[in-house]
C-alpha cells in the first residue's frame, strides 16, 4: 500500500498545552479514514500539520513532501474544507470558479458546472448571500472537481441540516470516491460517515489510541447485551464499557473472542460512537 | 485547465479587485460628481454670473502661451484631486490585504489552493502599482476628454473657436503621461510606508491600524524621553510630505523642483512651473539617484519579506 501521509513522532504544543503528543501514523492510498476525537483532542492540529498551515516538530510527510515548506506545491494534490465559514462572502459563484479554473492545474470546470446544476445555485450569487448549506455544495462542487489524491475535510457538515449533510456524504461517496482516492475526515456527527469509513482513528489528549481498519475493528470489538444473570460473568471478562438498556446489560469487550462471548448474550458489533464513548471514557477512569 | 504563474497571477490581481471594489467604485464616483459639478459651474454659473461672451473675449485676449499652458492643464489639473484620493484608498487597503482574509478565515479556502504566499503578496503589491493606477489614469483621461469637449462647446456657444481656444492645445498625452509618471514617483517614493502598512496587516490579530501607528509614536515618545532629539519624526515627515522646507529634503532633487526642465513633482506650485510637456522617463531615473529611495526601498523589501513569512507561518488558530 501506498503511504500518502506518514507522521512519526509527530508534536505540537501550544505553550504548555500538548496539542500532538509525538503520534506515529499512516494514511494509505484508497482509504476513507475518520479521524475522531473531542474537542481539544488535537484533530485540527493533525489536520492543519499536513496542510502545512502550521508549524511542528517531528516527522511528516505528505505525497513525499514536508508541508512545512512545500504547501503550494502539495496542494495541487491535496484539497481541503474546512467549517461552512471559509468561502468568503464577498466572492461571486462564477468568480469562484474562475479562480480555482485560473489557479489549480487539476481543476475540471465542466465537472465542477455539472455539480453545481444539480443544485440551485446561482452563478451570480454571492457567497454571503447563500445559505449555509449551499454555500458547503459550492465548495464540495469545487473541490470534487480538482483531480486531487488526498481531501482533507475538517467538520465539513458542521451547522447543516440533516438533509445537506446525507447529501454532502452521499455525493461524496458516489461522485468521487475510487480506488486511487483517499479522504480524510473529522466530525463530531460520527454516525453519519460509520458507514463509509474504511479506517478508523480515536484522538484524546494528543495520543492516538486507536488506529485500525473498519474490518478490524468489528474483529476486535463486540457489543454482548447480557441478561442479568450473566452480568457477574461478563464484569469478570474485563468488559472496556457497560451501560444499561432496558434493564439489561450492554457490555463492550476488547480483544475477547466471540466465541468466548456468545453464550453471555447476544452479540453485536458497535457503533462507532458507542466505541468512541467507550475508548473516551473507559481510558479516563 | 493550464495554469501558471502568469494566469495565477492575474487571477490573484482579479480577486483584490472583486474584494476591494473600492479600487473602482471611488474613481468612479469621484469623476461622475466632478463632473456635475464641472457642468454645473460652466454651464450654469458662467454663462449666468460671468455671461459667456465676456468668458470667450477674455480667452481670446489672453496671450496665446498662457491659453496653451492652461489647456494643458487640463489633465494634470484632472489628476490631482484623484491623486489625493488614492492617498485615502491605498493605505486602507493596505492595512486590510493581509487581514481581511485572517478575520473571515476565507485565509483557509485561500491556502487550500496550490498559490505560494509570495505570489500572494506579490499581487497586492501589482495591485497598488499596476492596477488601481491603472483604474485611475483611465478615469482621468476620460474625465479629462469629456471636460475638455463640453468647455469646446461652451466656447462654440460664446461665440470662438473650440479648437483655437481650446482643443488644438489640448496636450491630453504630454498630460496623461505626466501625470503617470507623478503617480510612479511617488509610489516609489511612499514605498517604505506603504510596506510598514502591509507588514501591521500581516501580523495584527486585531486592529491594523493600530499596529500601524502605535509603534512609530511611540519611538518618537521614547527617543524624545531618553535621547532628547527628534530625528525619526523628521525622518518620518519628510517622507510623508516631500515638499516644503527644502534644506531637510536636499538629496532628493527630483522632489523639490530641481529635476529636468524645473518639474516640480510635489508642491503647491505644480501649476506654475510645472511644464508637463517636459517630463521624461528621467524623472524616475533621478529619484533612483537619491539614497532616500534606496533606504526606503531596503525597508520596504524587509516588510514584504516579513509579510510573506508571516502569512506563511503564522498558525490560524
Amino acid at each position: 500500500m501506498n503511504a500518502l501521509v506518514k507522521a512519526r513522532g509527530l508534536h505540537k504544543a501550544y505553550g504548555d498545552n500538548v496539542a500532538l503528543d509525538r503520534v506515529d501514523f499512516q494514511i494509505e492510498e484508497g482509504q476513507i479514514v475518520g479521524l475522531i476525537g473531542p474537542n481539544g483532542a488535537g484533530k485540527t492540529t493533525a489536520l492543519k500539520a499536513i496542510l502545512g498551515l502550521t508549524d511542528f516538530d517531528g516527522e511528516l510527510e505528505v505525497l513525499g513532501k514536508n508541508p512545512k515548506r512545500n504547501r503550494a506545491t502539495i496542494m495541487q494534490d491535496v484539497c481541503f474544507i474546512a467549517d461552512v465559514a471559509v468561502l468568503p462572502r464577498w466572492l461571486k459563484v462564477k468568480d469562484a470558479i474562475d479562480f480555482v479554473a485560473d489557479t489549480h492545474p487539476k481543476f475540471d470546470r465542466a465537472k465542477c458546472e455539472e455539480f453545481l446544476s444539480r443544485t440551485k445555485i446561482k452563478r451570480n450569487s454571492k457567497v454571503g448571500a447563500l445559505s449555509k448549506g449551499m454555500v458547503v455544495q459550492l465548495h464540495l462542487a469545487l473541490v470534487m472537481a480538482i483531480d486531487a489524491k488526498l481531501l482533507v475535510l475538517d467538520e465539513p457538515t458542521l451547522g447543516l441540516d440533516i438533509l445537506y449533510r446525507k447529501e454532502f456524504y452521499a455525493s461524496l461517496l458516489s461522485d468521487y470516491f475510487d480506488e486511487s482516492r483517499t479522504i480524510l475526515v473529522t466530525t463530531h456527527q460520527v454516525e453519519e460517515i460509520e458507514k463509509i469509513l474504511t479506517r478508523l482513528m480515536f484522538i484524546r489528549d494528543g495520543n492516538i489510541i486507536l488506529d485500525e481498519s473498519m474490518d478490524q475493528v468489528g474483529e476486535d470489538f463486540t457489543e454482548v447485551l447480557v441478561k442479568p444473570e450473566n452480568a457477574d460473568r461478563a464484569k469478570s471478562m474485563n468488559p472496556i464499557h457497560e451501560r444499561d438498556v432496558f434493564g439489561k446489560k450492554l457490555f463492550l469487550f476488547e480483544g475477547v473472542s466471540r466465541d468466548a462471548l456468545r453464550e453471555l448474550g447476544e452479540l453485536h458489533t458497535p457503533s462507532v460512537a458507542d466505541l468512541f464513548v467507550a475508548k473516551m471514557k473507559g481510558d479516563r477512569e | 485547465m493550464n495554469t501558471n504563474i502568469f494566469t495565477t497571477q492575474v487571477a490573484l490581481m482579479k480577486r483584490e479587485l472583486w474584494e476591494h471594489k473600492g479600487f473602482w467604485m471611488v474613481p468612479f464616483v469621484m469623476a461622475a460628481v466632478l463632473f456635475v459639478l464641472y457642468l454645473y459651474s460652466v454651464g450654469y454659473i458662467l454663462p449666468t454670473k460671468v455671461g459667456l461672451d465676456i468668458f470667450v473675449d477674455r480667452l481670446m485676449d489672453s496671450n496665446p502661451e498662457a491659453l496653451r499652458k492652461m489647456s494643458q492643464m487640463f489633465v494634470p489639473g484632472t489628476s490631482v484631486p484623484f491623486l489625493i484620493m488614492m492617498g485615502f484608498v491605498i493605505p486602507f487597503y493596505l492595512l486590510d490585504s493581509l487581514y481581511a482574509e485572517r478575520r473571515d478565515r476565507s485565509i483557509l479556502f485561500w491556502k487550500s489552493l496550490p498559490i505560494t504566499d509570495a505570489s500572494t503578496v506579490m499581487s497586492k503589491w501589482l495591485s497598488v502599482f499596476i492596477t488601481f493606477p491603472a483604474i485611475v489614469l483611465a478615469t482621468v483621461g476620460v474625465l479629462s476628454i469629456a471636460m475638455t469637449l463640453v468647455m469646446g462647446i461652451i466656447v462654440i456657444f460664446g461665440g470662438g473657436s473650440a479648437w483655437t481656444l481650446v482643443w488644438s492645445n489640448y496636450g491630453f498625452f504630454n498630460g496623461m503621461f505626466g501625470v503617470a509618471l507623478l503617480l510612479l514617483v511617488q509610489l516609489l517614493w511612499y514605498l517604505p510606508l506603504m510596506s510598514w502598512l502591509m507588514l501591521a496587516s500581516a501580523w495584527a490579530k486585531k486592529a491594523p491600524f493600530l499596529w500601524a501607528t502605535l509603534p512609530p509614536a511611540a519611538l518618537i515618545i521614547l527617543e524624545e524621553m531618553f535621547l532628547d532629539s527628534n530625528e525619526f519624526v523628521r525622518l518620518l515627515g519628510s517622507r510623508l510630505i516631500p515638499f516644503g522646507d527644502e534644506d531637510s529634503f536636499n538629496n532628493a532633487a527630483i522632489l523639490h523642483g530641481d529635476g529636468p526642465g524645473n518639474t516640480r513633482l510635489f508642491g503647491e506650485n505644480v501649476h506654475i512651473e510645472g511644464s508637463f510637456d517636459t517630463f521624461s522617463l528621467s524623472v524616475v531615473g533621478d529619484l533612483f539617484t537619491t539614497p532616500e529611495f534606496w533606504t526606503g526601498a531596503i525597508f520596504a523589501a524587509a516588510c514584504t519579506a516579513g509579510a510573506i513569512a508571516l502569512r506563511r507561518y503564522r498558525d490560524e488558530s
